[in-house]
């Protein structure tokens, strides 16, 4: 059982482990390879798996390791649920894929991403996988999931829902029903397929003809302020931390910022969700810490704002 | 008598270093009482208030309710973050710094680790305060869903025969709760009309979950409490375990091995028992939702069998 499990563990088991000289069993090698080998690895641009290597191959040797630490721990008494199966199966993969590629762990984490679908059943948003005929994608009363988004993201700029309708054409009847079935779609659907690509679409902040002359009023500033959200991530955080901070002081945060900067709720949603797809796609955890401290240390900033308009915290008088 | 010469010995043995020590440990304490006083007095001021607000907030979604609910929260955030932070500066510095300049050989070295033990304990204290009163405020939000629904139920008996065909004046009976917008054709001449619900029957889906689990909420209370056992009935039978170590004679061992098989048995069935009590739970949840807008059935019915399967 140990033997197993060490086998498991450092990647000391029969399998074509060609590539490299030695599978990693320390640290120290780790890096080396790593600093050595890193650039060698060609990916393919849509599965981002080695192209050294058989996809098959890689499904085969997880499967291989998983079932035999999963017939060990049968063996040796434990009640194995479809769950814990899933999990041995996941750190098979993950360790594999590192193994195989040589790669660190934001490689690994792009790896997930794009084959979440694959792997999980799970739609990752900036990889999404769409199958013909997927019933849930259906137009509902003629209007596809595409033109319900670019519906949204008009009411959510702040345009009376009655005016959306009289430019598509149809009472608002149809409307309340499309408002119904598509939420609905994405709460039936456990792909996430229906959510990941409303979210997209929102990113993309996409539109149809008929919606096309309806615009939100927004002023020269917010314009302004809108182009540096989407293009300078610092600013966008910025932004996302004052908000927070706004809503922990009683303030609508959202109704904030359009004041304040001129960025209606849709246009900010919508800035949120083209970063995040960004950051799931180039994946890198040390710009990611990079902008969350940014993010808190802004948020920060902007409450000692809010404080201070409010005449101060509850306990500002309390001192060590 | 010795022990208060012993006392004496060590007092005067004990570093220089120690005043401080006991100094930062005085101060904290007096801090975190005085944040604690500060935060029941606020949660004592906030929670009735809430409570109005949300009584006399007259939007379906509550919005002006959850704006202020959600600066008080930041409020007691902002005295938690303010623990945390003095307690990284007062007190775990000074204990890193002591920590680092003597050694544990040092006879005076727990001293240093009882300067940290206690003043970890008192901020535990202090966090679980924090804890009771947010609870206390997360409380705010419950409101009573059978006022609600009635308000609704009558407004539908008092509107369900008052509904006419905008072309030949004919009365059309409304059959139903509508939760949306919906054409309803004329039984005379067939003309398609559109019945528009008010507000508050629209409120109805947003009610709906929340009421159905007002309603079967001892359910979910006897899962959550057969779930709980499996914990407490470990402890109990590590405790007796415990108690076997400096035992010897036999008979004993056996009766305290005889109850610690029977606190396993009842363990593993607490263990299968749980999740059992929790379908009972939703199904009989669903259902209630089901009953009160059965428009919403087909839907509910999807994601009840997505919850099923990821249970």
């Amino acid at each position: 059982m140990f033997k197993k499990l060490f086998g498991a563990l450092t990647g000391d088991s029969k399998q074509e482990n060609q590539n490299f000289e030695q599978a990693q069993t320390s640290n120290e090698n780790y890096e080396d390879n790593y600093r050595n080998d890193y650039q060698e690895v060609e990916y393919d641009p849509e599965t981002l798996h080695g192209t050294h290597y058989n996809v098959d191959d890689f499904d085969a040797e997880v499967a291989e390791r998983a079932e035999a630490w999963i017939a060990d721990q049968r063996a040796s008494g434990e009640n194995l649920e479809e769950k814990d199966i899933k999990g041995i199966y996941f750190s098979y993969r993950r360790e594999i894929y590192t193994e195989w590629n040589n790669c660190d762990s934001d490689q690994m984490i792009r790896f997930e991403h794009a084959n979440s679908l694959k792997y999980t059943g799970i739609q990752t948003s900036g990889f999404i996988k769409v199958e013909e005929n997927n019933p849930f994608l259906e137009p509902v009363h003629g209007v596809d999931l595409r033109t319900y988004t670019a519906m949204c993201l008009k009411i959510s700029a702040g345009i009376d829902y009655q005016e959306v309708c009289k430019a598509m054409g149809f009472e608002s009847v149809i409307w309340e029903e499309l408002n119904t079935i598509w939420p609905q779609r994405m709460g039936e659907d456990t792909s996430f397929t229906v959510t990941t690509l409303f979210g997209q679409y929102y990113a993309e902040n996409v539109t149809v003809p008929q919606l096309e002359n309806l615009k939100a009023e927004i002023s020269e500033e917010g314009a302004a302020n809108l182009e540096r959200i989407k293009t300078d991530r610092y600013f966008y955080e910025e932004l996302a931390g004052a908000r927070q901070a706004a809503y922990e002081y009683g303030i609508d945060g959202a109704q904030w910022i359009l004041e304040t900067f001129g960025i209606n709720l849709a246009d900010f949603q919508s800035a949120a969700m083209q970063w995040m797809t960004e950051q799931n796609q180039n994946w890198n955890s040390e710009n990611i810490t990079e902008f969350h401290d940014y993010q808190q240390a802004k948020q920060k900033e902007y409450a000692a704002k809010f404080a201070a308009e409010q005449g101060g915290n509850i306990a500002d008088d309390v001192n060590f | 008598m010795f022990g208060l010469f012993n006392k004496q010995k060590n007092e005067e043995n004990l570093p220089e270093w120690y005043a401080e020590l006991q100094e930062s440990q005085q101060r904290w304490f007096t801090f975190l009482e005085k944040l604690e006083a500060k935060m029941e007095e606020f949660a004592a001021a906030a929670i009735p208030e809430l409570k109005e607000i949300l009584q006399s907030d007259d939007d379906l979604y509550k919005r002006t309710f959850h704006r202020v609910y959600s600066g008080v929260n930041g409020q007691l955030s902002n005295i938690r973050e303010k623990a945390r932070d003095t307690y990284d500066e007062k007190i775990l510095d000074v204990y890193q710094n002591y920590n680092s300049q003597i050694s544990v050989l040092s006879r005076h070295h727990n001293l240093v680790s009882d300067f940290r033990t206690a003043c970890s304990d008192r901020y535990y204290d202090f966090d679980n305060q924090y804890e009771y009163w947010r609870k206390q405020i997360e409380k705010t939000q419950e409101r009573d869903l059978e006022i609600e629904y009635q308000k609704i139920l009558d407004e539908f008996d008092a509107i369900k025969n008052k509904f006419s065909c905008t072309q030949c004046g004919g009365s059309i009976e409304i059959e139903k709760i509508f939760l949306i917008e919906t054409y309803i054709s004329c039984p005379y001449c067939k003309t398609q009309n559109t019945f528009a619900p008010s507000t508050q029957g629209r409120n109805l889906q947003n009610i709906a979950r929340g009421l159905a689990e007002q309603r079967t909420a001892h359910l979910y209370e006897a899962f959550e409490t057969e779930d709980k056992k499996e914990r407490e009935l470990y402890h109990q039978r590590h405790e007796l375990s415990l108690s076997k170590i400096h035992e010897s004679d036999k008979k004993v061992l056996n009766e305290i091995q005889a109850k610690m098989d029977d606190l396993e048995e009842q363990r593993q069935f607490v263990i299968k028992n749980a999740p059992k009590l929790y379908q009972v739970y939703l199904r009989a949840m669903y259902d209630e939702w089901n009953k009160i807008t059965p428009d919403l059935k087909e839907h509910n019915e999807k994601m009840y069998q997505n919850q099923v399967h990821n249970k």
